[in-house]
């Protein structure tokens, strides 16, 4: 009885192999069918469809496709063509190079397997897209389209290169790992008008050779403030790059960044540091530490309010700090952002009054969602903090006649305030 | 020879009783990933073990180690809430989750994933602003916010795989940090597109 059931487990146990064995073969069959299933070259009609509109019913799927490559490397991709005709159509890719922007790949790099092909009405073919990378190849992208039939979109007027009704759309980036890790590509700060500051930019060289820099600063502004394009609040005169000439191999240097803010500058400054790493994996704006500066001043007269008051009763003065909406002013590099504060002081009939502190209260501004981009959507349920408020309240005794409220704010480019009278 | 062979078979059954005793003796494999370091709950529910497998599953730091994963849990209709808060050492902003466990399974409600080490923050924040389209759009000089999006969510919008989503008041730009780019750029009030 044993041995009989060691027979019947042996043979499931095969039948499974088996199985196994005729899964795996049956979509290696039928891509094998889809790649050597190639007719003999036949012509392809010539688009008639500039003529009559009518164009051939052939869907490609992906109809684009993104190939990242290092020098000497290669991909593929199976790109299937459908006949949706009530007749077989001829299919002939044809490699078609985008000419736009200084990169350009060789059309050599790309193969498409197979050369033609015809498909009967309501059949598909699997075509194979492979790239190859020589490993001289420099780095850089560019576009190119897989055309798989002659047809093209009419127009009036003619085009450098013929929009493809049926093609296959391939961006083909070349790359190299960057040898130069830049540590501090982006320093946001506040800045004080008058003062100086002094930020580290680290750079390790990852590579076995010493790399070059000459790092410099952009000379095209990227973009204004909050009330567009308005002169930038830094000039050149006002930021000082040291760095070395060059990174050792596996060494890592500081480029100095110093800037001194001019005593009547005031707004935005957004720039970049180019760094002119002599590396060629790292294209122009790869190269770049971002800049980005919001000066203010701390102004040096108070704000006044006067009022009256008409009988003796408590004064209660409330100054809040901006609600910075939105995102707290907290520094990509810098820690120059301070708490808010007031120095505030209330002159009476009877000259200065008390004003004492009766509370100090941190108000946030916190988020469920609202409005946000939809990839954040997940964090809908959960609170964010978007904004932080200081308010100051004092009280003092009133008592009939002239009143002048003086605020002088500090860390803050803005406040309200509002003046109780009684209660 | 009847005496060699008492000892060795002696030796024998001594060794296999110390080992047998010391398996025994010894706990349950530690599931808890090495990049997590103390794991603190609040309000500990019976069967948080089984629970513990299967959060470890689900918490994934991004380039960085957790140094305390705190979980509060709370009973609701629809099974037992819980809040997840990792905090890492590289940086002072959080990871946290959101799940709801009815039992046999765990599901993630919510997710805010801040605890991004500073130098990868700044990376994203770099490739941001290298975008035009975003760079013109930036409001104010204030710092933005930068969160993790998991490939659950980022297939909707690019590819399954864990993008960066960099963005300041009204303007967003999704990133592929492998790639270096801004994949999607949002800006409030229109329809996302293509960078």
């Amino acid at each position: 009885m044993n041995k009989y059931a060691s027979i019947v487990a042996a043979i499931l146990v095969l039948g499974m192999f088996a199985g196994i064995e005729a899964g795996n073969i049956i979509p290696v069959q039928a891509q094998d069918t889809a790649v050597q299933g190639v007719s003999a070259p036949a012509p392809v009609t010539p688009a008639v469809a500039e003529q009559t509109g009518n164009f051939t019913k052939i869907d490609i799927s992906p109809q684009y496709g993104n190939f990242r490559l290092q020098p000497g490397e290669n991909k593929e991709i199976t790109v299937t063509v459908r006949n949706k005709e009530k007749k077989a159509v001829n299919v002939k890719p044809n490699t078609v190079i985008l000419p736009y922007g200084g990169y350009v790949v060789d059309p050599e790099w790309v193969t498409v397997t197979p050369g033609s092909t015809e498909i009967p009405a309501g059949g598909s073919q699997k075509f194979i897209i492979k790239a190859s990378v020589p490993k001289d190849a420099s780095i850089g992208n560019s576009g190119l389209q897989i055309a798989f039939t002659d047809e093209v979109m009419p127009t009036p007027y003619p085009q450098p290169i013929p929009n493809y009704i049926h093609a296959f759309q391939l961006s083909i980036d070349v790359w190299t790992p960057p040898k130069i890790q830049i540590m501090m590509p982006y320093i946001n700060d506040q800045l004080e008008a008058g003062k100086e500051y002094n930020y580290d930019i680290k750079l390790k060289n990852t590579g076995d050779q010493a790399i070059g820099i000459n790092p410099k600063l952009g000379s095209d502004m990227l973009y204004g403030g909050p009330y567009g394009m308005t002169a930038p609040a830094l000039t050149e005169d006002s930021i000082t790059i040291t760095a070395p000439q060059r990174i050792q191999a596996g060494a890592t240097e500081t480029v100095k960044l110093h800037v001194k803010v001019p005593s009547d500058a005031k707004g935005y400054y957004n720039g970049y540091i180019d760094l002119e790493i002599d590396d060629p994996s790292i294209r122009d704006w790869e190269g770049r530490v971002q800049l980005s500066f919001n000066i203010w001043k701390q102004p040096t007269e108070n704000f006044i309010k006067n009022f009256s008051l008409k009988e003796s009763v408590p004064i209660t003065i409330e100054i809040s700090s901006n609600n910075y909406y939105g995102y707290p002013p907290i520094n990509g590099q810098g820690t120059n952002a301070k708490v808010p504060s007031f120095d505030t002081s209330l002159e009476g009939p009877g000259g200065k009054a008390p004003l004492n502190v009766t509370k100090t209260v941190i108000k946030g501004n916190v988020n469920m969602g609202g409005d946000r981009p939809p990839w954040e959507i997940d964090s809908a349920s959960i609170y964010q903090e978007m904004g932080i408020q200081y308010v100051v309240t004092y009280r003092t005794n009133g008592s009939p006649g002239e009143w002048k409220l003086s605020v002088l704010p500090m860390n803050t480019q803005g406040f309200d305030y509002s003046i109780t009278i009684g209660g | 020879m009847a005496t060699k062979i008492k000892i060795v078979i002696g030796l024998i059954v001594i060794i296999l009783t110390i080992g047998i005793g010391f398996s025994l003796s010894q706990k349950q494999p530690d599931v808890k990933p090495s990049w997590m370091h103390q794991v603190q709950w609040s309000d500990k529910p019976d069967g948080a073990a089984k629970i513990e497998e299967l959060l470890w599953t689900e918490l994934t730091p991004y380039k960085i180690e957790y140094e305390t994963v705190n979980i509060s849990a709370s009973t609701a209709s629809e099974g037992l809430r819980l809040k997840v808060i990792a905090t890492a050492k590289d940086t002072d902003k959080q990871d946290i989750y959101d799940f709801v466990y009815d039992g046999k399974e765990l599901l993630l409600t919510g997710y805010l994933l801040e605890a991004i080490p500073f130098q990868y923050r700044n990376e994203a924040i770099g490739i941001a602003l290298g975008n035009q389209k975003v760079a013109a759009s930036v409001s104010s000089a204030g710092a933005p916010t930068v969160r993790r999006i998991l490939p659950k969510t980022s297939e909707k919008f690019y590819a399954p795989k864990t993008l960066l989503s960099v963005t300041w008041g009204g303007v967003s730009a999704l990133i592929d940090p492998d790639e270096q780019k801004v994949v999607q750029v949002w800006k409030a009030g229109a329809q996302q597109g293509n960078k």
